[in-house]
């Protein structure tokens, strides 16, 4: 350990004491200037000013970081741990975690035996027992900092119908690339929300409509059709004495809820239980196929059939 | 008079320190952990049958989005006696922001080799990571993790294990992003949990869920 060598100097030039040392700034430096020899002052205004540099150099140091004066490949080179045989790096520490969240997507939902027949009618492999519908759960994660970051989850089993006739179908990279069941987050986190909950309708859906013949009479149409895509599930409608007034995809009950105050180290489970299926409709009464009526608002907002959303914290 | 009572006051807080160091009532047990990393387990230990992969970007301003790759080795089902390789991809998305920037998953024991980027035998061409990414998939320039993956046959890591992909700033690299891996052995730690065993608890809710589909 270095001690301070410089002496204090009193207001009247005297050096008080050769045994004192301290780190006290001198003082009264001016007066005690014209009693030292020239070179004493040149060497005294040489060490003063140095030290001023250097102050002044580790201030900005501290403030901007070390690479606003060194060359950000230099400190690179020295700061940067190398990783060794094992391809990992050692000697070197990270804080640890102040504890973990994992949050988990269990998908339960099923296919409806129709829309299985139907997929294999046309020619959708469906041997796989294990089938499940393609699920997307975007998770809203709040930190106690006020932080946020969204996760995806995915899951579910990647099967759907081809193009339907000349339709040109856009497979979305979600059904095939990658699948998400779990999430592992670091405390503190304060609120976990659900926000969106996807399900993949496998199959065209096509829409009929009523239109006039020559002779008056309404026959059914196709209107258009809709290609495979995730579809938002949602919960009933209800009036203002929160009677149910048209059924949808998820009972008030059942729907996804946000949690809030996540205790450190607990685990949060979403399920997602259910049968995906569609309403099947014809034209000419005879072959049904995966469509409704664009008149019944009801059969709309029943596809893609009934969900439940369950959130266990463990 | 005043000095006495000021280090009356700081007898007193460093005895309150001393004794409640550990104590969750009185500090956060997610502060204590950092600190002495016993409170909520870091690794998630053999007898969970998980491995976790941590994706930490240290970055003070890009989003990173870190594309991890799992290896492992199933039986062939044309050759006999022979091992084919499964691979499986996840994207995790860290933005350069406290807490938020540490993501992980829970991968299911046992894998052979874990890396970044799609391809484990190109981790200096294929992107290992996407600096500047909007979203899961959305935006972000895919540059190269330029790290070996790490194999459990070399004896990289176990069952149990914790692996960080790191992310940090660097200067000379494409995107200005470099990645280092570390691993946290889980026998080094005790199995002495004195908060949340959280693993053990994320294996029985899975379990359970199992059963109930069942």
């Amino acid at each position: 350990m270095r001690s301070a060598t410089r002496e204090t100097i009193s207001d009247n030039g005297a050096s008080p004491s050769a045994t004192t040392k301290s780190c006290v700034r001198p003082v009264g430096i001016r007066h005690a200037m014209p009693n030292k020899p020239l070179k004493r002052r040149v060497r005294s205004y040489v060490v003063l000013s140095t030290s001023c540099l250097f102050t002044a150099s580790c201030l900005l140091v501290c403030v901007t970081g070390c690479s606003s004066v060194l060359s950000p490949a230099f400190m690179d080179y020295f700061a940067s741990p190398s990783p060794g045989q094992t391809g990992t790096v050692s000697g070197y520490s990270m804080d640890n975690a102040p504890g973990h969240v994992p949050l988990f997507l269990i998908n339960n939902t099923r296919f409806s035996q129709s829309l299985l027949d139907y997929l294999e009618s046309t020619g959708v492999d469906i041997s796989d027992p294990s089938l499940r519908p393609r699920v997307r759960v975007r998770v809203n994660i709040e930190y106690t900092n006020g932080n946020t970051n969204t996760v995806e989850f995915l899951d579910g089993s990647d099967i759907v119908q081809g193009d339907l006739d000349t339709n040109t179908l856009i497979v979305p990279p979600e059904l095939t690339e990658y699948t998400l069941t779990n999430m592992v987050g670091v405390c503190d986190i304060s609120r976990i929300e659900p926000e969106q909950v996807e399900v993949f309708v496998p199959v065209w859906l096509t829409r009929i409509e009523y239109v006039e013949g020559s002779d008056n009479v309404l026959y059914r149409a196709i209107s258009g059709l809709v290609s495979p895509r995730f579809v938002v599930l949602e919960a009933d409608e209800l009036d203002d004495d929160n009677n149910v007034t048209l059924l949808r995809n998820f009972d008030v009950r059942s729907a996804p809820v946000p949690v809030n105050d996540v205790q450190c180290g607990a685990v949060v489970g979403f399920t997602i239980s259910g049968t995906l299926t569609t309403t099947f409709d014809t034209i000419n009464g005879t072959s049904f196929f995966p469509g409704y009526l664009l008149e019944d608002t009801v059969g709309q907002a029943s596809n893609p059939g009934r969900f439940k959303f369950t959130t266990s914290i463990r | 008079m005043r000095s006495s009572k000021t280090a009356c006051i700081c007898l007193v807080a460093l005895a309150s320190a001393a004794i409640s160091c550990n104590n969750s009532m009185i500090f956060n047990p997610a502060f204590i952990n950092q600190q002495t990393g016993e409170y909520f387990p870091l690794v998630p230990q053999e007898r969970t049958g998980f491995i976790l992969v941590r994706g930490n970007n240290a970055t003070t301003e890009s989003a990173i989005e870190f594309l991890i790759t799992v290896e492992r080795q199933v039986a062939s089902e044309t050759i006999e006696g022979a091992v084919d390789i499964e691979t499986e991809s996840v994207r995790l998305f860290a933005p350069a922001a406290a807490r938020a920037n540490d993501v992980g998953i829970l991968i299911d024991c046992p894998a052979y080799r874990i890396g970044l980027g799609e391809n484990l035998d190109r981790p200096t061409t294929e992107p290992g990571i996407y600096v500047d990414a909007e979203a899961v998939g959305v935006g972000g320039l895919g540059v190269p993790a330029n790290v070996n993956p790490l194999s459990s046959d070399a004896g990289n890591f176990e069952c149990g294990d914790t692996i960080i992909f790191q992310a940090i700033e660097a200067a000379n690299t494409v995107g200005g992003v470099k990645v280092n891996a570390y691993v946290l052995k889980g026998d080094q730690f005790s199995e002495d949990i004195i908060g949340i065993d959280t693993f053990a608890n994320a294996r029985s809710l899975i379990e359970e869920q199992l059963l109930e589909d069942e």
